[in-house]
């Protein structure tokens, strides 16, 4: 291990390796490049070892293998990473900006009293300089900074890279935990899956995503009459749900689903990069909002500024008109 | 309620007081920027310690933090465990413990045990946010008298030198369609049927 390495933390969901992972290893491959080290791929859980196949643009893939892992609990994994990355002292250490690694980036900075930066969209190596571009304020800010001190540890935004078809030296090495794990003050107790009944969002064409735009539950009607119109279902943005407007299967984006529709209708949802995260590889995605500077306008193809219950109304009758013809 | 004094916080603070909040406590902090995050989290540790809380809860990620996030830096400071991502709290089994529903991607949560005192990062609550009228916040407005607690503050450098701030390219893919609802909504069937989402 070098101080040129960029080392990944590889996040698991569910058993599956999480999309993320792909997509660090891919930035990671993209700075080795630029730093000339070598990507190194770290995996927590006794069962790491399987998905170790998946991790092979890494050049090595570190399986730290401690029953104490086996879920996400923060002290556990603070403990371990806090370890690994200290040994192995790389310039970079890439986190996804996940639920797990927005409580464990901060905390393992701090630790390691090594500089974190959050939101990191863009990383590159320019001689000793790492610069990184940040989106802040749900992206409708972005920062270019140079970060002082190694190794930097960044919380990269999902969404960030594509995954790569490169290849490293990809070699397995399953460890024990460095250090002795006990349970921290925080312990994993169960999974809560969302119940069963609503329809699946991720299985739908089409998909009306309301955000908060939509301004009262009033309106909400109007907005699912359209969707039906399509033939598709009603989605959401996470204050639609926080509301109980709709139930959280409907929710799009970081910690709601994943979709991947022919259609994305986006009424009156800004684009947060928690949002875009869900819905950014629809294949056709119009957005319809008020502020010309939204977000929502980087990821859609065609967009609409107008007051989407201004649009709502017309847009059904267009689609029931083209119908009656069909 | 604890919060650094600086911009407009005094309207958060009294809405929580026309909420029921039963002490407010304002850090006084001069400068015209925003503390480091680092600076920030050893700040509001000192204040919070001054109050011997059980329990912590701070947002789980401000819009602007870009030195990282301050919710696990403050339990650190604190020297107390930290979970953050939580939409939901309940009582657990003993007196000193609770449950706290962390959120993982597709809608599913992680119940997890936390004994007690503790920091949590909160993303929102299990139910709608209450709202409180108008008339309640200008009341609190005359009634209530926030605590100030002086905190020492070390200075803590920025971790990164910002270069340049700016909004991202707008409209970058978007092709933006014009006209009145009529023909833009004509448009999208056109674009709909083209696209073969509507025969
Ligand atoms: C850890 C974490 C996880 C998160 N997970 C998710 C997630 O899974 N999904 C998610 O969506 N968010 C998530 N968020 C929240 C996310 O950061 C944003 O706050 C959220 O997506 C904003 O929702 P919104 O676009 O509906 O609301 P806003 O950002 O308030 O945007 C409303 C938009 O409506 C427009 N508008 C207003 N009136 C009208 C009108 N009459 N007609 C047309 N347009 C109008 C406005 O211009 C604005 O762009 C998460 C945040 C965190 C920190």
């Amino acid at each position: 291990m070098s101080a040129q390495d960029i080392l990944v933390l590889a996040e698991t969901n569910q058993e599956a390796l999480a999309d993320i992972s792909l997509e660090l290893l891919a930035g990671a491959r993209q700075l080795a490049g630029g730093t000339g080290g070598q990507v190194v791929a770290v995996l927590l859980g006794p069962d790491g070892a399987k998905h170790a196949d998946a991790l092979s643009a890494a050049d090595r893939i570190l399986v730290i293998d401690d029953l104490q892992l086996a879920a996400f609990s923060p002290e556990p994994y603070l403990a371990v990473l806090e370890s690994v990355v200290s040994s192995e002292g790389p310039r970079a250490v890439l986190i996804g900006s996940t639920t797990i690694g927005l409580d464990v980036a901060p905390a393992l900075g701090a630790r390691l009293d090594a500089p974190v930066l959050s939101g990191c969209q863009q990383i590159v190596v320019e001689g000793d300089t790492l610069k990184v571009t940040s989106a802040i304020c749900g992206g409708k800010i972005l920062a270019d900074v140079e970060v002082k001190g190694s190794p930097a540890i960044l919380l990269v935004l999902p969404g960030s890279f594509r995954p790569t078809e490169e290849t490293g030296a990809a070699q397995v090495e399953t460890l024990p935990s460095p250090v002795a794990l006990k349970p921290g003050a925080v312990t994993f107790e169960e999974l809560i899956l969302p119940e069963a009944g609503d329809v699946d969002i991720t299985q739908q064409d089409v998909l009306v995503a309301v955000g908060r735009g939509i301004q009262q539950e009033g309106n909400m009607e109007a907005a699912e009459e359209l969707a039906h119109a399509l033939g598709g279902e009603l989605a959401a943005s996470r204050p639609i749900v926080d509301q109980d407007w709709l139930p959280t299967t409907r929710q799009v984006g970081k910690s709601g689903m994943i979709v991947k529709p022919k259609f994305y209708l986006a009424l009156g949802v800004s684009g947060a990069p928690e949002h875009q995260e869900g819905m950014s590889s629809s294949d056709l995605i119009i957005a319809v909002n008020t502020d010309p500077a939204a977000p929502i306008f980087e990821v859609a193809h065609y967009g609409v500024e107008m007051d989407l219950m201004d649009l709502v109304e017309p847009l059904t009758e267009a689609i029931n008109a083209r119908k009656g013809e069909a | 309620m604890v919060a650094l004094d600086f911009g407009e916080v005094d309207d958060t603070l009294f809405t929580a007081a026309a909420k029921g909040a039963d002490q407010i406590v304002k850090i006084p902090y001069d400068e015209d920027v925003p503390p480091p995050l680092r600076q920030a989290a050893a700040m509001y540790a000192q204040a919070i310690k001054e109050l011997q809380a059980d329990l912590v809860l701070i947002g789980v990620n401000a819009h602007d933090e870009l030195e990282g996030v301050l919710a696990p830096l403050l339990a650190l400071n604190l020297e107390l465990p930290y979970v953050g991502v939580i939409r939901g709290v309940k009582s657990g089994d003993g007196a000193a413990t609770l449950q706290a529903f962390k959120e993982f991607p597709g809608a599913v949560m992680a119940r997890m045990n936390v004994k007690l005192p503790a920091v949590l990062g909160i993303l929102g609550a299990d139910q709608p946010p209450r709202y409180v009228p108008v008339s309640r916040i200008r009341a609190a407005m005359k009634s209530t008298e926030f605590q100030e607690q002086e905190v020492a503050t070390a200075a803590a450098e920025p971790v990164a030198t910002v270069q340049r701030m700016y909004h991202p390219e707008v409209g970058e893919r978007a092709e933006m369609l014009e006209g009145s609802e009529q023909e833009v909504a004509q448009r999208i069937v056109e674009i709909l049927a083209e696209k073969g989402v509507v025969k």
